[in-house]
C-alpha cells in the first residue's frame, strides 16, 4: 500500500514539477494552445517590414502577440495587462511590442527591451533568478516538506492513550452496564 | 516534533505549536513595512547606466539635437507637455533651476499632440510638428522658458526609451552621459533641496 | 436627521457589542457570574436591531439623495437608477464596512436562534467572540470610516457611482461574499470557544459543521458571482485575473474547504483536532487579511477601495490582536489534543489529510505570490510584479493531485486501508481517460478561414480525465448506494452534488481554455467575420441614450450553417457606454449564452478613416457556463449538507449514532464508538433542552 501511495505522490509531484518547469511557450497551463505553423513567414530582425500599426495583425503575429501580451503589465493601470488596458501609454507600448514582433525579435528580446526601460515591474511572470527562487520553488518545496511531515507523523508509533481518571472510569462502567 | 509526555499533557509545550504564531508575526512585519511603501512607484532601471541615444527636432530652431551632445556638461532632462497639470506646478522650480550654474536644462516636450487629437494622423507629419511647435512656444512664452534646449518627442518613442510612465518626469545626467537620478511626478522644493542639489554638488 | 440617528445607532451598537463580548465570556469562565451567559442571545439581537437601524438610515440617505452626507455624494447622483442607489451603499469603503458589521450581526443572531441544543457555555463563548470581532469593526467605523460624515454646504449633485459598479451582478456579489467572509467568524468563534474551555470533541465538531459549510457556501457563491460579473462586464471574456483582491477571497475559500473536510474527520473519528482548530483560525484570519489588503493600499488592484495608510494601520493592529491571541491560545492548548492516533495510509482519514495539505499549500502559494512584490520591496530588493502567468503555473499543478485524490477519498472506508475499493473505481477512471482523449482530439470548434483554431493538448486530456472521473465515479457511487436499504442523509447527497460541482467546474475551465476561439477584427457596415463556423455580420451602428449614459450600439446578425445554406439565429447588440460622470468608456459585451458555448462580442473604438469602421472582438467560448454551473452545484451541495438532520438532532439522541450513509458496504464496527460515547455522555450532561 505504502509503495503505491508513494508512487502516486511522486507521480503527482513530478507532474507538478514539469508544469512549473515547462518552458514551452503556449502549451503549459493554457490548455494546449497550438502554436501556428506559420513561423517561417516572419521577416528577419532588421528587415523592418512593419505593417501599419492600426492594421489587423497577421495570424502569426497575433499568435505571438497573444502569448506575450498577457505576460506584460500596464504600468499606469491598477493591475491590468498590456493587452487589455486602454491607457495611452499602454497603447504606445502595444504598438512598440507589435513592431518588435514584426521585426522578428524573440520573446526574450522583447522582454529585455521592456525591462531595460521599466524594470522587472513590467513582467507579470517574474524571471527565475536568485531573488525569485523563493517565489518559484517555495510552493514546491513547501509541498514536499508538508508531505514529508505528514508521512512521518503517520508512521510515528502511536502514543499510549492517557489513562482514564477515576471519574471517567466510573462513567465508562455506568455506560457499559446501562 | 516531540510529543509531550503522556502524564503531563499541557505542561511541556513542544516548539511546533509556536510555528503558526511565528509565521503570522513574520508576515505582519512585512505588511507593516509595506504600509510605508508606495506600490505604484517604479524605480528606474536607468540609474547608473548611460542615457538612451536619440535624435529629436529642436522646437522652433533648425535641425536636431543628438543625445551625444549631453556629454561634457551635467544635464537636467525634464519631460513635460502643455496638457500636463503637474508640469505647470513645477515650472517655477524649473525656472529657478535654470539659474543654477553648470547645469544644462534640456526639455523634452513629450507627445504634445495626444492620440485623441491626432485621430490617426501621423505624429511626424509637418502639420503635426508645426502645431506642436506653436503650442510649445506659446506656453513657454507665457510661463517662462527654463530650457536651454527644448525638443519635440512627437510619438513618445524617446520617452519610452527613458522609461517614462507619466508626466512630468525629471532626470539628471552627468558629464559622461550616465543617468544619476530620476524623479517621477512634479518636482517639489523638498526633492530639490534634499536630493537634486546635493547630488549636483557631488558630481565632478 | 436620519444620518445622525444612524450614527447614534452605531455608537450604541458598539457599546452593546462590548457587553456582548465581555459579559457572556466572563460568565462562561466564572462560576459566580454564570448567569451572564444568558445575556448573549438578547444582546446579539439588540445589536442586530441597532445595526439594521443604522443601515436603514444610510439607505434612506441614498434614497432621498441627501448629498450633505459625504459618502452619498461620493457614490451616487440624481440620475442613478434606484436599484443602484441600494448597492451604492456597499460601493465604497465606509459603507462596505457597515455591510460587514450587518452581516456579523445577522450571523450572530442566526447562531443565537439555531443553537437551542447547544450547551449554554458554548453558545455564550461563541457569541462573545463574535461580539469581540464586532467591537473591532464598529470601533474602526466610528473612528476612521464613518459613513455618516456630513459636509456643509451640501452639493446639489453627487459625483456618481463608478459606472463599472452599475450592474445587477454587483448588487448581489458583495453581500454574498461578505456573508461568506463573516460566516467564517462563526467557525473561528467555535474554535476560540474550544480553546478557552479546553473541550474539543466530536460533538463540538458536529455543532460547528453546518455553520462552516453554510459560510463556505456563501463564499463560493460570492466568488462565483464576482467571476461571472467580471466575465460579462469587463469586455475581455476573462473570468479570473489573480488580482490581489480576488486572491484575498480565494485564500479563505481554500482554507474553508480544508476546514469542512477536516471537521468531518473530527466529527466522525475524533481526530485532527488541533489541525481543525488551526484551520478555523486560519480561515477567518485570511478573511481579515483580505480586508486589510483591499483597504490599506499595500497592493495595487483594480478592486481596491480608496486607500489610506491610517486605516491600514488600524486593520493591521486588529489583525494582530485577533490572530495573535487565538494563535497564542492555540499554542497553549494544542499539545493536549495532539495525542490522537494517526491515520492509516490508504484510509479515508489519510486522504482527507492529503486534502488539507494540498489546499493549505495552495493557499500558501497564492499568499506568497500575492505578497511577494511587497516582500521584495520591503527588503529593498526592487520592484517586481507577480501576475497570472505565475499563478497559473503554480496553482494548477497543485490542484491536480487534489482532484486525483477526490475519487479514491470518497470510496475508501474510514480507519482501514482497502485498496479493493479504489480498484472498483478504476474502470470509470479509464473510461474518463478515453472520453477525455476523444474530446481533446475532436472537441475543437470548426476551423475558420484565415484563423488558427486551437486543438486540445495534454492539459485537455488531464482536465477531462479528472473531471470525467469524478462525474462517472459519483454516478457509480449513487447507483451503488441506492441499491442498499435505507436512504443516505442530506449530508451524503450534499457531498455528491458538491463534488459533481467541482468536476463540472474543472471540465468548464479545461474546455474553455482548450477550445476557445478569439478574433479581433475591424468591420464596416455590412462586413462579416466568421468565428468557429458562425458568421457575424454588422448591420448597423447607432447612438442610444440610457438613464445616465450615452451609448454607441452596434447591431450584429448571427448566421449558422454552410455558406449558401445559412439561417439567421439571432442578433447581438454590443455597446460602448459613456457615463455622465466618467471619462472612461464602459464596454457592454453582447453574449449569446447556452449550456454548451457562449458567443461573445465586444465593441471597441470607432476607427479613423473612410468608410467608417469599428473594431470588434468576437469570442467563441465553449463550456464557459460550466464554470458557474459547477459553482452553483457546489453551493447547492453545501446547502444540502448544512441542512442534514443529523446536525439538528437533540444532544441526547446523539449517543446512538444513526446509520448515516457511508460509502461501500461492510464498514468496520470499530468506528470509534467508544470515544464518541464518552463525548456524548459529556454532552448529555451539559445540554440545554
Amino acid at each position: 500500500m505504502t509503495r503505491a501511495v508513494m508512487a502516486w505522490v511522486l507521480a503527482s509531484v513530478g507532474l507538478w514539477g514539469s508544469c512549473v518547469g515547462a518552458q514551452v511557450p503556449g502549451s503549459a497551463a493554457h490548455g494546449g494552445v497550438a502554436m501556428p505553423q506559420v513561423q517561417a513567414a516572419l521577416p528577419n530582425a532588421g528587415a523592418a517590414v512593419v505593417a501599419h500599426p492600426d492594421a489587423p495583425m497577421s495570424v502569426a503575429v497575433k499568435a505571438r502577440w497573444d502569448h506575450i501580451a498577457a505576460e506584460l503589465r500596464c504600468l499606469v493601470c491598477q493591475n491590468e495587462s498590456l493587452a487589455s488596458s486602454n491607457a495611452e501609454l499602454a497603447v504606445d507600448l502595444r504598438r512598440e511590442v507589435r513592431s518588435l514582433i514584426e521585426q522578428g525579435q524573440s520573446d526574450a528580446d522583447i522582454r529585455s527591451f521592456l525591462v531595460s526601460r521599466y524594470g522587472d515591474f513590467v513582467l507579470y511572470k517574474p524571471e527565475v533568478k536568485p531573488v525569485t527562487w523563493l517565489l518559484w520553488f517555495g510552493p514546491f518545496a513547501l509541498l514536499l516538506g508538508a508531505l514529508a511531515v505528514a508521512w512521518r507523523w503517520m508512521r510515528r508509533t502511536p502514543a499510549a492513550p492517557e489513562p482514564l481518571t477515576d471519574t471517567e472510569r466510573e462513567r465508562v462502567r455506568q455506560l457499559l452496564e446501562s | 516534533m516531540s510529543a509531550p509526555s503522556v502524564n503531563a499533557p499541557s505542561q511541556r509545550m513542544p516548539r511546533w505549536v509556536f510555528a503558526p504564531l511565528a509565521l503570522f508575526l513574520g508576515m505582519v512585519a512585512f505588511l507593516a513595512v509595506g504600509l510605508t511603501r508606495n506600490p505604484q512607484e517604479i524605480p528606474s532601471p536607468l540609474i547608473g547606466r548611460p542615457a538612451p541615444a536619440f535624435q529629436l527636432p529642436v522646437v522652433g530652431g533648425p535641425g536636431v539635437f543628438n543625445a551625444a551632445q549631453f556629454k561634457g556638461q551635467v544635464t537636467l532632462v525634464n519631460l513635460w507637455a502643455t496638457w500636463c497639470a503637474g508640469c505647470k506646478d513645477e515650472h517655477p522650480i524649473l525656472m529657478a533651476l535654470s539659474l543654477q550654474p553648470g547645469l544644462q536644462m534640456l526639455g523634452i516636450n513629450y507627445k504634445e499632440l495626444q492620440a485623441s487629437e491626432l485621430s490617426g494622423q501621423d505624429p511626424q507629419s509637418a502639420e503635426a510638428l508645426q502645431k506642436a511647435t506653436a503650442r510649445s512656444q506659446a506656453w513657454l512664452q507665457k510661463n517662462g522658458q527654463p530650457f536651454g534646449v527644448n525638443l519635440l518627442d512627437m510619438d513618445g518613442r524617446v520617452g519610452m526609451d527613458f522609461g517614462v510612465y507619466g508626466l512630468p518626469e525629471t532626470y539628471l545626467v552627468d558629464r559622461a552621459g550616465v543617468v544619476r537620478f530620476k524623479h517621477a511626478g512634479a518636482l517639489t522644493p523638498e526633492v530639490v533641496q534634499h536630493q537634486l542639489l546635493p547630488l549636483l554638488r557631488s558630481l565632478p | 436627521m436620519w444620518p445622525e440617528v444612524g450614527h447614534m445607532a452605531l455608537i450604541m451598537a458598539a457599546w452593546v457589542a462590548v457587553l456582548q463580548a465581555v459579559l457572556p465570556l466572563w460568565g462562561s469562565l466564572s462560576a459566580r457570574r454564570a448567569g451572564w451567559q444568558a445575556l448573549a442571545r438578547p444582546l446579539a439581537v439588540l445589536q442586530l436591531v441597532l445595526i439594521v437601524l443604522a443601515f436603514g438610515a444610510l439607505w434612506h440617505a441614498f434614497f432621498v439623495h441627501d448629498f450633505s452626507v459625504k459618502y452619498v455624494a461620493h457614490h451616487s447622483n440624481t440620475l442613478l437608477p434606484t436599484p443602484y442607489r441600494l448597492s451604492a451603499i456597499w460601493a465604497g469603503h465606509e459603507g462596505s464596512l457597515l455591510l460587514w458589521v450587518l452581516m456579523l450581526a445577522l450571523w450572530s443572531v442566526a447562531v443565537a436562534t439555531f443553537s437551542r441544543r447547544l450547551p449554554q457555555a458554548l453558545v455564550a463563548q461563541v457569541l462573545g467572540v463574535m461580539g469581540a470581532v464586532s467591537v473591532g469593526f464598529l470601533t474602526f467605523i466610528l473612528t476612521l470610516s464613518n459613513p455618516f460624515a456630513r459636509q456643509f454646504p451640501a452639493p446639489s449633485e453627487g459625483r456618481d457611482l463608478t459606472p463599472l459598479l452599475q450592474d445587477p451582478g454587483l448588487v448581489i456579489h458583495p453581500p454574498m461574499l461578505y456573508m461568506g467572509y463573516v460566516g467564517l467568524s462563526v467557525a473561528f468563534a467555535f474554535a476560540m470557544a474550544a480553546l478557552l474551555s479546553g473541550r474539543l470533541d466530536a460533538a463540538w465538531a458536529r455543532w460547528a459543521r453546518p455553520w462552516t459549510v453554510a459560510a463556505w457556501g456563501f463564499l463560493t457563491l460570492g466568488i462565483a458571482l464576482g467571476s461571472w460579473w467580471a466575465y460579462y462586464e469587463l469586455g475581455w471574456g476573462g473570468w479570473w485575473f489573480w488580482d490581489p483582491v480576488e486572491n484575498a477571497s480565494l485564500m479563505p475559500w481554500l482554507v474553508a474547504t480544508a476546514l469542512i473536510h477536516s471537521l468531518m474527520v473530527t466529527d466522525k473519528r475524533d481526530q485532527f483536532k488541533a489541525w481543525t482548530v488551526l484551520l478555523a483560525i486560519g480561515a477567518f484570519s485570511l478573511s481579515l487579511l483580505g480586508t486589510f489588503l483591499v483597504r490599506s493600499g499595500v497592493l495595487t488592484s483594480v478592486h481596491a477601495f480608496a486607500t489610506d495608510p491610517g486605516r491600514g494601520v488600524f486593520i493591521l493592529l486588529f489583525l494582530v490582536v485577533v490572530v495573535g491571541v487565538s494563535l497564542t491560545l492555540f499554542a497553549w492548548r494544542a499539545p493536549q489534543w495532539a495525542h490522537a492516533s494517526q491515520p492509516v495510509a490508504g484510509s479515508r482519514e489519510s486522504f482527507l489529510l492529503l486534502n488539507s495539505v494540498l489546499l493549505v499549500v495552495a493557499m500558501a502559494a497564492v499568499l506568497l505570490g500575492t505578497l511577494y512584490p511587497l516582500i521584495i520591496d520591503a527588503l529593498n530588493l526592487g520592484k517586481l510584479s507577480v501576475g497570472p502567468p505565475y499563478f497559473d503555473r503554480v496553482f494548477v499543478p497543485l490542484m491536480v493531485p487534489l482532484l486525483l485524490a477526490m475519487v479514491p477519498g470518497t470510496v475508501v472506508p474510514w480507519h482501514v486501508a482497502r485498496w479493493a475499493a479504489v480498484r472498483s473505481v478504476l474502470v470509470p477512471g479509464a473510461l474518463a481517460l478515453l472520453a477525455a482523449s476523444a474530446w481533446a482530439t475532436w472537441g475543437a470548434a470548426p476551423q475558420d478561414a484565415g484563423a488558427v483554431t486551437t486543438a486540445g493538448g495534454w492539459l485537455t486530456v488531464m482536465g477531462g480525465t479528472l473531471g470525467g472521473w469524478i462525474v462517472l465515479s459519483g454516478a457509480w457511487q449513487i447507483v451503488q448506494r441506492l441499491r442498499l436499504p435505507g436512504s443516505p442523509g442530506l449530508a451524503w447527497w450534499g457531498m455528491q452534488v458538491a463534488h459533481l460541482g467541482v468536476a463540472v467546474l474543472v471540465l468548464g475551465i479545461t474546455g474553455v481554455k482548450s477550445f476557445q476561439v478569439e478574433r479581433d477584427v475591424r468591420l464596416g457596415l455590412g462586413d462579416s467575420v466568421t468565428v468557429a463556423g458562425v458568421r457575424y455580420q454588422l448591420i448597423g451602428v447607432d447612438n442610444h441614450l440610457g438613464p445616465n449614459y450615452l451609448a454607441l450600439r452596434a447591431q450584429m446578425k448571427v448566421f449558422e450553417g454552410e455558406p449558401g445554406n445559412e439561417r439567421e439565429v439571432g442578433t447581438l447588440r454590443p455597446e460602448k457606454r459613456r457615463y455622465v460622470s466618467s471619462a472612461m468608456p464602459m464596454t457592454e459585451a453582447a453574449i449569446d449564452r447556452n449550456l454548451w458555448r457562449d458567443r461573445y462580442v465586444s465593441l471597441g473604438e470607432p476607427l479613423a478613416g473612410e468608410p467608417p469602421q469599428w473594431s470588434f472582438r468576437v469570442y467563441h467560448k465553449p463550456y464557459v457556463s460550466w464554470i458557474w454551473l459547477g459553482a452553483v452545484f457546489m453551493v447547492l451541495g453545501g446547502g444540502l449538507a448544512a441542512l442534514d438532520r443529523r446536525y439538528r438532532q437533540a444532544a441526547s439522541s446523539a449517543r446512538a449514532p444513526s446509520a448515516h450513509a457511508d460509502k461501500g458496504a461492510g464498514v468496520s464496527a470499530l468506528r470509534g464508538a467508544a470515544p464518541a460515547a464518552l463525548g456524548s455522555a459529556g454532552v448529555a450532561k451539559g445540554a440545554v433542552a
